[in-house]
């Protein structure tokens, strides 16, 4: 019975004598052994031939829940350790309902700021706590072209294309240098400020957008299927019109982009001005349902005052939302830096952060997309403005650790929380 | 001939052509069938399976009735601000 002056708690407690046990490991990078299988056929007799009863025992899952002492489990662990299998053991918990919110949450929202040898955003997305880079990872930045001869650009991988007629791919405007700067860029600079997301990523520079800022479909569509023929793990687009009609080039673009194996991303739109009570609305190409639009937000992770709103309808949503007010990043020479606010800079965030996403779990297309989701921290903002929140890195990738002793079975000192993570 | 003035040149619009899945195979051949229904052939977009190119106004309905055609739209211009604008 529900008793109104018994403060309710959330904390599960563990249920004596009953055990959880989860064969894989948890997070990216995690061993293919036990595939699906192997859960199917194999872990069942081990179970048996340990003694175990085969009723809480959920193949498809991979998650065995069992009536157990803690010597039974050790042979159990022994077993699997000498197989090689991974596997941990935690105690069965009890868990209630949640209580109701005892009112707003008073979080106070992190306020970021630039350091000396770091942007922001970088410190937003977590970048530089992340142990990846984007090796090995192709991110086509269609734009503006781009500064190749750019000093903090020296020894990187970058192919270049121009798809404007009677220009080649250098960057005459600026905005291209820095996108691919925050997207690609050095994320750690010798006494100056790194401000890129992925600095291991190969960059392919595709000038679509001439010199004045503007371009056609013509030359965006061609650089997207340049792209493709690259083989190009991710698109970034920071351009867009505003225009409420999702235009179905691109979303045939889109869908076969991604049946390719290539997401592409793309600027929400700078046309709201919340402040004056317009929330605006997302704009092609990003209101097409196959490109993930990317939202801006401040240092203090509010909702940019220029940052366009999910626009009704199929494909019109924001996805996700990334830095983009303030953003200091590469420039053409000489200026060399510049710092400017848009969705157009929340964009590189995003793909910046999708690279080392797709280069720690191997995932591309639709499942990339999957990940930039579950992974991104969520705010609490409307979602019709941030969507599934605020990009996040993938975390270090843990070390290989040894197959646990067989004498030490302890689940007890297994924290409950060990499979719920990534990593 | 009427040398009373010069017929302007009818008004050209570049069109986006996408080519339906089951002709994502054979864009070239899409295209060839394009040309010959008057689309000024710009680019051949074999991974996309687009084809843009530019023909009169009054030609798209005989265009969007080529066999593994999906869809046809007018071309759309984009733009960003000017390099000095804060907000980009």
């Amino acid at each position: 019975m529900f008793d109104p002056d018994k403060p309710l708690s959330t904390a599960a407690v563990p249920v004596p004598g009953r055990f959880v046990v989860v064969f894989d490991r948890p997070g990216p990078g995690a061993s293919a052994r036990f595939g699906a299988r192997a859960l199917q056929d194999e872990v069942p007799g081990m179970l048996e031939a340990q003694g175990f009863d085969l009723e809480g025992y959920f193949p498809r899952l991979g998650v065995a829940v069992v009536d157990a002492e803690s010597g039974q489990l050790g042979e159990l662990r022994a077993r699997c350790s000498s197989e090689g299998l991974p596997m941990h053991i935690v105690p069965e918990m009890r868990y209630r309902i949640l209580p109701a919110a005892t009112g707003p949450e008073a979080s106070a929202a992190p306020a970021f700021a630039d350091t000396p040898s770091s942007t922001w955003g970088l410190a937003a997305v977590l970048a530089a706590e992340s142990g990846y880079t984007g090796a090995g990872v192709r991110v086509a930045v269609l734009d503006t072209g781009f500064d190749a001869g750019h000093p903090d650009f020296a020894g990187r991988d970058v192919t270049t294309e121009s798809f404007i007629d009677g220009e080649d791919s250098h960057d005459g405007h600026g905005h291209g240098t820095h996108c691919i700067g925050t997207s690609c860029g050095p994320r750690a600079l010798d006494g100056a400020r790194g401000y890129g997301v992925a600095p291991g990523a190969s960059i392919y520079a595709g000038k679509v957008l001439g010199n004045d800022g503007s371009g056609t479909d013509s030359g965006i569509l061609a650089g997207i299927d340049w792209a493709l023929q690259h083989d190009c793990h991710i698109v970034s687009m920071s351009l867009g019109a505003d225009v409420r009609q999702v235009h179905p080039p691109y979303v045939a673009a889109g869908r076969r982009a991604l049946e390719r194996g290539t997401l592409i991303i793309a600027a929400a739109g700078n046309n709201a001005r919340r402040s004056a009570g317009e929330p605006g609305f997302v704009g092609a190409p990003a209101n097409s349902p196959y490109i993930m639009a990317v939202g801006a937000l401040d240092s203090q992770l509010a909702v940019a005052d220029f940052s366009a709103r999910t626009l009704p309808g199929r494909g019109g949503q924001v996805d996700i939302a990334g830095p983009g007010v303030g953003i200091y990043s590469s420039w053409p020479m000489p200026q060399r830096y510049n710092t400017i606010s848009g969705t157009s800079m929340a964009t590189p965030h995003a793909a910046g952060v999708a690279a080392l996403l797709c280069e720690a779990t191997g995932f591309r297309g639709r499942e990339l997309w999957a990940e930039l989701a579950q992974e991104a921290q969520r705010l609490e903002r409307p979602s019709v403005d941030v969507a599934a929140g605020l990009v996040q890195s993938p975390p270090p990738a843990a070390p290989e650790s040894p197959a646990p002793a067989a004498q030490e079975p302890a689940p007890e000192d297994e924290s409950p929380e060990s499979y719920y993570g990534h990593g | 001939m009427d040398d009373s003035g010069r017929t302007p040149l009818p008004p050209s619009t570049t069109f986006i052509v996408t080519v339906q899945d089951a002709y994502l195979e054979r864009v070239q051949e899409v295209a060839h069938d394009l040309e010959e229904a008057g689309l000024a052939i710009d680019r051949v977009l074999g991974s996309l399976g687009q084809v843009v190119g530019h023909a009169e106004d009054s030609g798209r309905a005989r265009l969007a009735g080529v066999r593994g055609v999906a869809s046809i739209e007018p071309e759309r211009r984009f733009g960003i601000a000017p390099p000095e604008s804060g907000l980009q």
